[in-house]
């Protein structure tokens, strides 16, 4: 496998870009992509850094979410209910969106032939002044949601034959986000 | 006097269970947690009398696919098994009903959408 080509993340993040805007919707924050690939100055402090890995036969990565509580805190379904939100809440919550980030990124994929991949179970890391960085490239992209700033890295190691402008299961049928079947 | 259905929600996120614990103890049903695949294998074999199970895809020890396939393999009889997961595939979607799931949600839900499937499942609280 290679690292994502230049002309393929060129692709990739106008999808990821959906998946994170139509995501923080959902709950109630409004957000927009900013340029560059870091979102600007953040907190000194209570910062959140979730991490999916995402591993298949036909690409492998992590997909890493970077923000900290003030968003955390508005977009909590249980904040909503009236319950204070601590810090192992917020993580919790985090490591939630960035699964669901990673799952609709995931169903989005699979009509280009990478969506075989498994996600592993999100991991949360709190700290200071954190920023992501992918390791061959700069695969980042940065948003503001409620105005606070939020950094999306994806590191992804495809095949050399992926190209994203390619639909190869346009047949496939999918269950899209806030659907439900009854069998 | 009547007890409430029971509801296993087998999901490791904290704020979910917690999300759908509250919205079903609102509606009247009883409801057991479980974290993982393990312990939502051990929940199914013990609370037999059960009436519905919500279960997650993606947890840590054991996913919510193979814990499905474990305990139709054993042939424990099971409540309805609903899955509520963030991933849509239908290869997926085909696996888990081969495994006995009777319904998929995908996230994130809408609370009344969610409360609509368990009744259905489930039947009234």
């Amino acid at each position: 496998m290679i690292p994502l080509p230049p002309g393929q993340w060129d692709r990739m993040a106008p999808l990821l870009t959906e998946c994170f805007l139509q995501l923080f919707a959902f709950y109630g924050a409004a957000a927009e992509l900013v340029p560059g690939s870091d979102p600007g100055p953040r907190s000194d402090r209570d910062e959140l850094a979730s991490f999916v890995g995402l591993f298949g036969p036909h690409a492998r990565g992590a997909l890493l979410t970077v923000t900290s509580m003030p968003l955390l805190i508005a977009t909590h379904p249980m904040a909503a209910l009236g319950q204070p939100i601590d810090e192992c809440m917020a993580q919790d919550w985090h490591n939630e969106l960035s699964n669901q980030l990673a799952g609709r990124l995931k169903t989005k994929l699979t009509p280009h032939g990478i969506g075989d991949l498994r996600l592993t179970p999100p991991k949360c890391l709190i700290g200071a002044g954190m920023r992501g960085f992918s390791r061959d490239h700069d695969r980042a992209l940065a948003f503001r949601a409620m105005g606070v700033p939020v950094q999306v890295v994806l590191e992804l190691y495809v095949d050399e034959t992926l190209d994203l402008g390619r639909v190869v299961a346009p047949d496939e049928a999918q269950v899209a986000e806030g659907e439900f079947l009854l069998f | 006097m009547l007890m409430a259905r029971k509801v296993i929600i087998i999901e490791d996120s904290q704020t979910i269970r917690h999300q759908i614990g509250k919205l079903l103890l609102n509606e009247g049903y009883a409801i057991v947690e479980a974290t993982d695949g393990v312990e939502g294998l051990d929940k199914l074999r013990t609370e037999q009398d059960a009436a519905l199970a919500l279960c997650d895809i993606n947890m840590p020890r054991m996913d919510g696919i193979e814990m499905m396939e474990k305990i139709k393999a054993e042939g424990t009889a099971t409540p309805p098994l609903l899955v509520l997961t963030t991933e849509g595939q239908a290869s997926l979607v085909k696996r888990a009903r081969a495994a006995g799931a009777k319904g998929w949600i995908t996230k994130p839900f809408q609370p009344d959408m969610l409360v609509a499937a368990v009744r259905k499942l489930a039947g009234p609280p």
